[in-house]
Order: C-alpha cells, then structure tokens, then sequence
C-alpha cells in the first residue's frame, strides 16, 4: 500500500503543475500551444530531456542489459548524446528561427510554405499521427504495467496481483490529460523539467542501493567492485560485445535510430517555445552528460542482474519472460516499499514526460493542420482555438486509452519501428532547410519512398514484428532512410526549382541563414 | 576553430563505431567495463564537442527577423 500511496502522491503533484500553469497562462493560443516562446534555457534543457527519454531509458535499457550486455550502452546511448545534439543544432535551431519568423506551430505549416503546397501537408499529416500513435500506446502500456507491478499484493484477498493495468494506463492518461488540458504547453515544459529530475535522480538512488545490497562489500566502492566482479565470474560475455549479438554492419545502423529526433512533431514544438535561440546552448551540451547520468547505472545493473544471487537463489531467472520487469524487481527485492514506491514514481515520470508532449502536439496538429487549414483561422477567436485544441486532446486521449484497452500484440516492438519511419523522413527536413533546389515533387517523392519501404519491410518482418528481422545484414532503417533521400535528391533535380519568392523567404542571405562565425 | 569543432564530431562518430574495444576485459576504477567505459568516455567527450560548436560555430542571424503575428 505504501507504494500505491507514493504514486498517488506523486500524481497529485504532477496535477498541481497543470494547475499552477493553468492559473498565470495568458489565455491566448500561442500561449497553450507554445507557452508564448518564453522557456529558457535550464527548463527546454529539461524538457527536451525528459521528451526523447522515454520509460525505455530505466526499465527497458536494465532489460535489455540484462539481455545482450552492457553493448546495449553503445548501441543506443552513446549514439543518442552524439545524434541528438546534432539534430538539436542543425534543425531545431533553425527550425525555431523560421517558426519564429512566420509564426508556425506545426511541422506541417512549415512544410506547407517552404514546398509552396497545401496539399503536401494533407499526405504527411497522416504518416505523422500514425508514427506517433504507436509509441503513445507503448507509454500507457508500459506505465500501467508498471502500476501493476509494484502493487503486486497490495490486496490481501489476491496476493498474487496488483492493481489491475487498465486502473493504472486510466490514472496515467487522467492525470496526464488533466495538466496538459489546463496548462498547455507551459504546464507540459514543467512537468516535464519536474519529471525528468525525478526520473533521474531516483535512478541514481536506485543504483546506489542496489550497488551497496549486491556488492555487499565494506563500502560503496569495494560493493562497486564485487557487482561487476560477479558478472567476470559466471556471465563475462555480458561485459563485452560479440557477434552475433553485435556486428559492425548492424551498429552502424543503429547509428540512424536517434536521427529520428529531427522528425519528432513533439520535439518540433518543444523547440518553438525557446525564449531566444540562445535557449538552445545549454541543451545541446548537457544532453548528452544527462544521458550518461541515466543510462550508465541502468545498464550496469541489468549487468548485474545476470549474476545477482538472493538467499542462495538467482535474483532474476534466466529465463524471465518480460525483461523489463528486471529493474522493478530488482527494487522490490533488495530494497524497502518506500524506494520501490519511489521508483515506480520515476519509471512514471519517464512515461508521462513524453506522453504529455505527443498528447499537446497531436492536439495541436489536428487544430492547425486540419481544422484551421480548412475552414480558415479567421472564423475562430483565439479562445475558440484554445478550445479546439482541448477538445482534440480529450478525443486523442480517449482514443489511445481504447486501442490500449485492446493490448495490442507486439506494440512493444513497434517502437523501433516508429523511430524507423521519423528517421525515413529525416532528408526531407534536412533538404527542405539546407537545399535550395528540393522541390515539392521531390519532397513528395520522398516520403512516399519512405512509406512505401517501411510498409514492404514491415510486411516483410511479420506481425507482431520479429526483433531479430534485418535488411542487408542491417536495420531496415538504413535502406529506408538511404531510399528516401536519393529519390529527393534525383526527383529534385529533374523537376522545376521553387520560385523566387519561396527561396527568398526561407534563403534570405543567399547563403541560408545558418552561415556561422 | 569553428571546423576543429566539426572536425571532433566527425571524430567522435568515427571512433563511436571502431570495434577494437568491443572484446576488451579491462576493468575501468574497478568496476566499470572496457567496452562501457569507452562509450561513456566518447558520450562525455561529445558534450565537450559540442560546447566547442556552440563556442565558435554558433550560427548567426537567428533572431533578426521580428516574429509575425500570424497562426497562434
């Protein structure tokens, strides 16, 4: 009960975010929708943070150590504090100039102007909402699952269960939908800079006690010394990485997984509420240490946790079904009901820190890219588009809560699926910003070789998808992305160049405005 | 300067992908793994890429152009 009762407490702070947001917001819609550009530099740093982190960063990083080794670090993380600064500088920053400068909220409103096409907007709003519906589902399964978990026999008539995962995804999504309603974007950008601290220093905590319980040693250090200690002993090949678990061709493109960033509609108004493009600084160097601070402990516990032993017992059975179950037990098992509870309260906050922004970014898309693109923004107030927005969020809510009521087969393998299909649009934003000749036939071109592919690999790997599915002795995500941008590039250039107009508007300087100093 | 902080990068995401660590048994302050310690060296190095980038290669003309009064 303890456990359920730190949650719920943590909820209720969360609450007061949106509540809080909800009492200084200014009313207008740039303000829901963008928090009026005002977030600086230490809450976009958070923010960003907490929205690229999923719950994938504490449970599914332990898992998957547990599974293939501490590689796992090398494999997602590393890349990701390289891959995502990069998308941070080269299109976030210039992506918030030209928002600022033509006053867009949504991926689709820029594309719309800058390939001088309404319709191109109408194709790629779709494939965007469908990439983000899967790893919507994959948080509010994941977060009730979790609720799940560590509330196992907290009922005396049922020892064996928990607080049923529907009950816990409902809590998710109410309180979820209840800040983001009220507080918009503001209250978003602080819950998350809220989440993400949580999220991060309970993982440290976490660490340190497990560390001193398995460890056993006379200090922290010497317990340091003994967890890794046991793992050369009995599992040394999880503290390197081997094929076939690991190959180069394999690595590599794994390289393009975190380049799905620049694509991310709810990266893109994330970006657009920097206060200056200043703001920026601070983000694209601590991202990357912030990465560090999460995943190392993770991925040296799931490390760990293959050699664990417990009164004489395996900590964890080598044959556990769900391995990202490894982390909360691990918790369960070496500490008391208070950190258990508190690190359920975390695995949460990793959960909501990037189902809030892709709640607000679908509300504000279906406002801006298809109501008002329709029937004009000048028969709404402002209020009126406030409203709009809310509406869309409650209907997005309800909808995804549905489809998870349905558990649907193999969702937890479509998320590298969905970063598969951002990272396959990923030229067409780097073209459209830096290549003054990509065309709109190009643009179009592209994404639909990117759709096409994901669709003939997806077919391809079965349903639910098999992990172990490669294109190439790669990811599928290499051939995509590689398609995608040589059908931009050559339909591109066998097509007629934008007009004057356009390329002055989004080239000024004759150079692009990205010329640095 | 501005290409010496490129030029890092590129560094980086080359030595990111250099497999001679992989197999390594090193233990790195006793506890830490070859192969981890190497990553978690380039992820720290690549904070300190990138506030070389932001130093000299920061780009400019970002915020000359007032915003428009245009969709919220």
């Amino acid at each position: 009960m303890t456990q359920l009762a730190i949650i719920i407490g943590y909820l209720v702070l969360l609450l007061a975010c949106g509540l809080l947001a909800n009492r200084i917001s200014r009313g207008t819609a740039r303000d829901y929708m963008l928090a009026s550009h005002s977030i600086g530099p230490v809450l976009l740093l958070l923010s960003l943070f907490g929205t690229t982190m999923t719950a994938f960063a504490l449970v599914g990083s332990t898992g998957k150590s547990f599974q293939l080794g501490v590689g796992v670090y090398a494999l997602m993380a590393s890349s990701s504090g390289i891959i995502h600064s990069l998308c941070f500088f080269l299109v976030g920053i210039k992506l918030w100039s030209l928002g600022r400068q033509h006053g867009y909220t949504t991926q689709t409103q820029y594309f719309r102007d800058r390939l001088e096409s309404r319709a191109f907007g109408f194709l790629l709003f779709p494939i965007l909402v469908a990439l983000v519906i899967p790893y919507l589902l994959i948080g509010i399964l994941g977060g009730g699952a979790v609720i799940e978990g560590v509330t196992l026999g907290i009922f005396p008539d049922t020892p064996d269960e928990g607080l049923p995962a529907w009950i816990g995804s409902l809590m998710i999504c109410s309180v979820v939908l209840a800040y983001v309603f009220l507080g918009g974007m503001r209250g978003t950008a602080w819950a998350n800079a809220f989440q993400t601290t949580v999220f991060m220093v309970l993982g440290v905590i976490a660490f340190l006690v497990i560390a001193r319980q398995l460890g056993g040693g006379q200090g922290l250090w010497d317990s340091l010394k003994a967890a890794t200690g046991a793992v050369q002993q009995s599992h040394p090949e999880k503290l390197v990485m081997a094929p076939p678990v690991f190959t180069s061709p394999y690595f590599l493109s794994f390289l393009l997984i975190p380049l799905s960033a620049a694509m991310f509609p709810h990266l893109f108004q994330h970006w657009l509420t920097a206060r200056s493009a200043a703001s920026f600084k601070l983000p694209i160097i601590a991202h990357p240490i912030f990465i560090t601070i999460v995943w190392v402990p993770c991925v040296l516990v799931g490390a760990w946790a293959t050699s664990a032993v417990f009164h004489g017992e395996p900590l964890i059975p080598a044959d556990i079904k769900n391995v990202n179950t490894v982390l909360p037990i691990m918790v369960a098992k070496l500490s008391g009901p208070i950190l258990s509870g508190l690190l359920a309260a975390g695995i949460l906050a990793a959960v909501m820190s990037s189902l809030d922004s892709q709640f607000l970014c679908l509300g504000t898309m279906f406002t801006n890219d298809i109501v008002l693109e329709i029937k004009g923004r000048e028969h709404y107030s402002d209020r009126q588009v406030v409203m709009l927005a809310r509406y869309f969020i409650v209907a997005i809510v309800a909808v995804t809560y549905l489809l998870s009521l349905l558990k649907p087969p193999g969702i937890f393998d479509l998320g590298l699926w969905c970063f598969s299909g951002f990272t396959g649009l990923v030229p067409l934003v780097f073209a459209a910003l830096y290549w003054k000749r990509t065309t709109l036939a190009g643009a179009t071109a592209s994404v639909l070789a990117a759709a096409a592919s994901w669709i003939y690999f997806f077919c391809q790997a079965g349903y639910p998808p098999s992990p172990k599915y490669r294109a190439f002795g790669m990811l599928p995500v290499a051939t995509i992305f590689l398609l995608s941008a040589i059908v931009l590039v050559v339909v591109s250039l066998l097509t007629r160049p934008p007009s004057k107009e356009t390329l002055a508007r989004f080239f000024p300087t004759g150079k692009g405005q990205q010329d640095s100093g | 300067m501005k290409y010496v902080a490129w030029i890092l990068i590129c560094l980086l995401v080359v030595l990111h992908q250099c497999t001679s660590p992989w197999q390594s048994e090193k233990l790195y302050l006793g506890f830490i793994p070859g192969v981890l310690g190497y990553h978690l060296a380039i992820t720290l190095a690549t904070a300190g890429a990138w506030a070389l980038v932001v130093k000299f290669a920061w780009p400019k003309n970002l915020e000359s152009h007032p915003p428009e009064d245009g969709n919220p």
